[in-house]
């Protein structure tokens, strides 16, 4: 199904709009995201590809996403999962950007997540609304088309990027293609808030990093939380609670290690998360 | 309904009593509501619109509409007339093999909700790839002066790189494509 349309991002007092084009063919699917604020910057995704343009900085990044293929060795659970930290249920529904929609909520179990709403075109199923709320019933974030042309005519030029591939004076980063060889890095989680299990576990290189950082991926079937451990960088840190939209960051110093544990669940979570960290 | 008995249903490894014993618990409007909604979040988050169209209206009008579908027995088919093949099975119970099919289709919404969209499984499944350094490279040559340039230039614009690499993990980024970069080309804008 191909689409185009506004997509406004609203996050505290931050609101951004963009401009998304979809387009599928047989050759698999594209994306192109452009903002609709501020310096103009690309975002491209060609199937498990996506590109970051940022003419502004005359920077190019690369990531490949092949790697999450690791998450169908949780199947089937996830469903369990789910339904032990989430109460799910269908809301009444509504009207988004001129079209029917169904609601779905997700209302958390207890307080170490977000509550999470998601509304789709009732004839196509398109999402085109999220919201993540709060224990408070505060929304932490929101991401809402404001007009969508849904079965669009697209064609295949509109989710090229505007930039050459790799623009000639352009700086190319490639994020770090393969992940971390899954082994036991020797660092464990005492005190896991409940729901939360492991995924993934092991070394992994960062881009700016010399030595491979420790990784560890929990996820309550809905969101994520990752905690590296490396050694203490030389140049100075911020430690404790940070955000980035909604996204808490909580990092803090073991030893001569860097703790730092960041999902898109409240600071509560990440930091019990990280100050629990210790080594086997 | 447990993910076992999902399991089994998928894999239509369930006999007749339990089949039929699931779906009358299915046919409870609590389940049937509940089941419909694993099914559709999972489309959802994938971001799949071809599968679940109506599928939560038409799942409930199904169940209302066909108890009795239910009542003639795969097993008393097979016994009455030997070797008359799983087609006859499907007609004389497609309640039971709708069932089956919904429930891969839900699977396949869990599969693809956890980020195989193209269910390409590929080499690597099992083990992820070999460690690999970070390369930054020039669009025509690489040197380490360019490595460090463009990981200076990411940090100042507030790229974490935490955060990127999180985000391929993320049930909800992962299934919403390109949409989740909103927020990081936002925040590579913020002024702060």
């Amino acid at each position: 199904m191909n689409y185009v349309g506004t997509i406004l991002y609203q996050h505290g007092t931050r609101i951004e709009t963009s401009r998304i084009v979809h387009y599928v063919d047989p050759t698999g699917e594209y994306e192109k995201l452009v903002n609709l604020d501020g310096p103009p910057r690309e975002v491209i995704r060609n199937n498990e590809q996506v590109t970051c343009y940022l003419p502004d900085s005359k920077l190019v990044r690369i990531e490949n996403r092949a790697s999450r293929s690791v998450f169908p060795s949780l199947l089937p659970n996830q469903i369990a999962t789910l339904a032990q930290n989430y109460i799910m249920r269908q809301a009444e529904p509504a009207r988004v950007a001129g079209h029917d929609a169904q609601a779905f909520v997700l209302e958390p179990r207890d307080g170490m997540r977000y509550g999470h709403v998601f509304w789709t075109d009732a004839a196509t199923g398109l999402l085109l609304k999220t919201r993540m709320f709060d224990e408070n019933n505060r929304v932490v974030e929101m991401s809402a088309f404001l007009e969508v042309q849904i079965n669009a005519r697209v064609d295949r030029s509109m989710v090229q990027p505007s930039y050459p591939a790799q623009p000639a004076d352009w700086l190319v980063q490639r994020a770090p293609a393969g992940d971390a060889v899954q082994k036991p890095t020797g660092w464990w989680v005492t005190r896991l808030p409940s729901g939360f299990n492991k995924i993934v576990e092991g070394f992994r290189m960062l881009p700016d990093r010399t030595e491979p950082v420790a990784h560890i991926v929990y996820t309550d079937g809905l969101v994520a939380v990752s905690v590296f451990v490396e050694a203490m960088p030389g140049t100075p840190q911020a430690l404790g609670l940070s955000q980035q939209g909604a996204i808490n960051i909580y990092k803090r110093q073991l030893d001569e290690f860097l703790v730092t544990v960041l999902g898109e669940t409240p600071g509560v979570t990440v930091r019990q998360i990280a100050s629990s960290v210790m080594h086997r | 309904m447990n993910r076992e008995q999902i399991s089994a249903l998928i894999d239509g490894e369930l006999d007749e009593a339990r089949a039929q014993a699931l779906c009358a618990q299915l046919k409870s409007e609590e389940s049937c509501e509940c089941w419909a909604a694993y099914h559709l979040i999972g489309d959802v988050l994938r971001n799949d619109c071809l599968a679940q169209q109506g599928f939560a209206r038409r799942f409930a009008e199904r169940l209302a509409a066909e108890p009795t579908v239910l009542a003639p027995g795969y097993k008393q088919l097979a016994e009455g007339r030997s070797g008359f093949g799983w087609q006859a099975a499907v007609r004389a119970r497609p309640w039971h093999y709708g069932m089956a099919a919904a429930a891969s289709v839900a699977a396949v919404g869990l599969v693809g909700w956890f980020g195989m969209q193209e269910f390409n499984l590929g080499p690597g499944v099992s083990e992820l790839a070999t460690a690999r350094p970070a390369t930054t490279t020039l669009a025509t040559a690489a040197d380490t002066k360019s490595i460090a340039q463009a990981n200076r230039k990411a940090q100042s614009l507030g790229i974490n790189p935490y955060l990127l690499v999180h985000q391929e993990y993320s049930p909800t980024t992962a299934m919403q494509g390109v949409r989740p970069y909103v927020r990081t080309v936002a925040d590579m804008a913020a002024p702060e």
